[in-house]
């Protein structure tokens, strides 16, 4: 007799598993469903099993309504031909592949209806029909528009082709290159303390410490640290993203480097920026110096590598040290230890400028653009995986509208509205209602 | 140990198994040949059929566990063996019929086996480090049956967007 009680781990692949390749957004299409529109007659899934027949046979249809009983309306499930499909990585026949324009198929030669790719698929995009055959949507193998899309009376259904269209990205980068160039190449003083003629610009973070280290408190700078803090009151930390010098050279040092480590847990932990930002105000309580500001790498590129070039010497070396970090991943610093960003996102909290990424609009799984590009890693693609609109946390959200730019179909958008109660660090907790 | 001799006679007999000319046909269809290590003689479809006709009494390989009854093999043989039938009735003798249920309408689940190599298979989601709670993981996202996650999703989408 065979004793089986351990669990034995699965044996690796006989063939190697097919990786889907991440390209740039080729206007991929996409069906959409709106379930508003949709009456639920099932006029999609019968002429999308009629296809070959021209008949109708709902049994074999590839897309199916489902009814909501708690709204009345109804729901149609259907493939999204998603970037990194599932049903591919579980099929054990290799049958489905995804092709140069992005369509997910499967081919019923080498398929044995299984059904392990339904059990994959977040939403169980494969079918399996009347027939006990498991089949899947191919968009109508390239015919525009599909069947059901043409079937649909009232237009729940559609095609989209998605967008291109970068434009955030043409005005972020020059915004950042002239601000970049601007703090360290030709106004004096750069972030730390600026004077632009009658108004005084200076970092909450480094006033800050300034109040800790003098044990006084002038107006003046308190005032002059309140631009800044206004405006992380007005658009968030849209500093980080499009003004910070910093913030500029790691975003190019992300385009060049490869990730070839992770920070451990207690490193990488988003909580810490605001350790190191009580750590700087204790510190220049106790030295009476502005501690942090000594080797803060924001002052540090404008000071040593602008025209001023005061300290030079070891403060050259910060800049490239904490740049390093971005091996282990886009804006490590900034995610996790800035305090100037941790002071900004204290208030940042209360703006009402977020990125709102909607999942319904969303509804191509696995397309994850927004989570690839965004350089703060906050967006949880794994809920829009799961049909479930994520909360962008407003304390890390940098607003560089990268998600919004990359999104093909609209689902990322730019949103105003007040805040709830501020929370700390953590996402909050959507509404179970 | 007499018993399970008698059984094994009753499974032959039962599943039409001296039918089998050990062509081979039922191993190229089975859905699991991936999972499998070595699809020749010590695991497929043929490889029990011809182990429970030349064994002294049944021996159940571990890789019967990620059947998922999908039947290709009886389906396609061509002497009329039924190697689906057996290994169903191998793993009852087993006691390795343990079957996952769907968490809502009670559907019968592919076997852990098979789930447990589709959750390794599977990617897994990236987390933000901003999570209350650890990502979702494979295996509590297997838990229900195709049909039911597709109600599922729905219900969870029209409430999220709404």
């Amino acid at each position: 007799m065979n004793t089986h009680d351990a669990p034995r781990k699965a044996a690796p692949l006989p063939y190697a598993p097919q990786k889907a390749v991440h390209r740039p957004f080729k206007g991929i299409s996409t069906l959409r469903f709106d379930p508003a529109k949709c009456t639920g007659c099932g006029l999609c899934r019968s002429v999308c099993g009629g296809r070959e027949t021209g008949a109708s046979q709902p049994g074999l249809g590839r897309i199916r309504p489902c009814p909501l009983p708690s709204s009345g309306g109804s729901f149609s499930v259907f493939c999204q031909h998603c970037r990194d499909p599932r049903c591919l990585v579980a099929c054990p026949q290799g049958a489905i592949s995804r092709d140069a324009k992005g369509v997910v198929g499967m081919d019923k030669g080498l398929c044995v209806n299984c059904g392990l790719c339904q059990q994959a698929c977040l939403e169980a995009a494969p079918m399996r029909t009347a027939t006990g055959d498991v089949r899947k949507c191919d968009l109508c193998k390239g015919k525009t528009p599909p069947a059901c899309v043409d079937a649909c009376p009232n237009g729940a259904l559609t095609l989209d082709a998605g967008k291109k269209a970068k434009w955030i990205g043409w005005l972020r980068w020059p915004v950042q290159t002239c601000s970049f160039l601007l703090l360290t190449l030709v106004l004096v003083g750069s972030v730390c303390s600026l004077s632009l003629a009658a108004l005084d610009i200076a970092c909450p973070t480094g006033v800050a410490q300034n109040i800790f280290s003098s044990k006084t408190i002038l107006l003046t700078t308190v005032i002059s640290a309140g631009l800044l803090i206004l405006l992380a009151l007005l658009v968030g930390r849209g500093f980080c993203g499009w003004l910070c010098p910093f913030g500029f050279i790691l975003d190019v040092v992300d385009r060049l480097v490869p990730k070839v480590f992770r920070l451990p847990p207690w490193l990488g932990n988003r909580l810490n920026k605001y350790g190191v930002l009580a750590g700087a105000l204790v510190a220049s309580a106790g030295t009476g110096t502005q501690a942090f500001c000594t080797v803060c790498p924001i002052g540090a590129v404008c000071r040593s590598y602008g025209v001023q070039s005061t300290l030079g010497g070891a403060e050259i070396a910060v800049v490239p040290l904490i740049a390093g970090l971005d091996l282990a991943g886009k804006r490590s610093w900034c995610r996790h230890f800035c305090p100037v960003g941790a002071l900004f996102a204290l208030f940042s909290r209360l703006s009402p400028l977020t990125v709102h990424i909607n999942a319904r609009r969303c509804r191509k799984f696995s397309c994850k653009r927004c989570a690839d590009v965004c350089p703060m890693g906050i967006v949880p693609a794994a809920d829009l995986e799961d049909g479930r609109t994520p909360d962008i946390s407003r304390a890390e959200c940098i607003t560089c509208l990268r998600c919004v730019d990359v999104c093909p179909y609209k689902a990322a958008r730019v949103r105003f509205k007040l805040p709830g109660l501020p929370s700390f660090g953590k996402a909050q907790k959507p509404d179970p209602a | 140990m007499d018993e399970r001799r008698n059984i094994l006679r009753q499974l032959r007999r039962h599943h039409r198994l001296d039918a089998c000319v050990a062509c081979g046909k039922c191993s190229a269809a089975c859905a699991m040949a991936a999972m499998y290590d070595d699809i020749s003689l010590a695991c497929s479809p043929r490889a029990f059929v011809q182990m429970a006709l030349h064994a002294e009494e049944p021996r159940i390989p571990e890789e019967v566990r990620r059947c998922v009854q999908c039947g290709n093999c009886t389906a396609t043989c061509p002497e009329g063996v039924d190697p689906s039938g057996l290994i169903r009735a191998l793993l009852q003798l087993d006691g390795a019929s343990e079957i996952r249920r769907c968490a809502r309408c009670r559907r019968e689940l592919p076997p852990p086996a098979a789930l447990a190599w589709l959750e390794n298979a599977l990617p897994k989601a990236e987390p933000t480090g901003l999570e209350d709670a650890p990502p979702r993981s494979a295996s509590a996202f297997l838990d229900l049956c195709p049909v039911c996650r597709r109600q599922a999703f729905a219900e969870t989408i029209c409430r999220e967007a709404s």
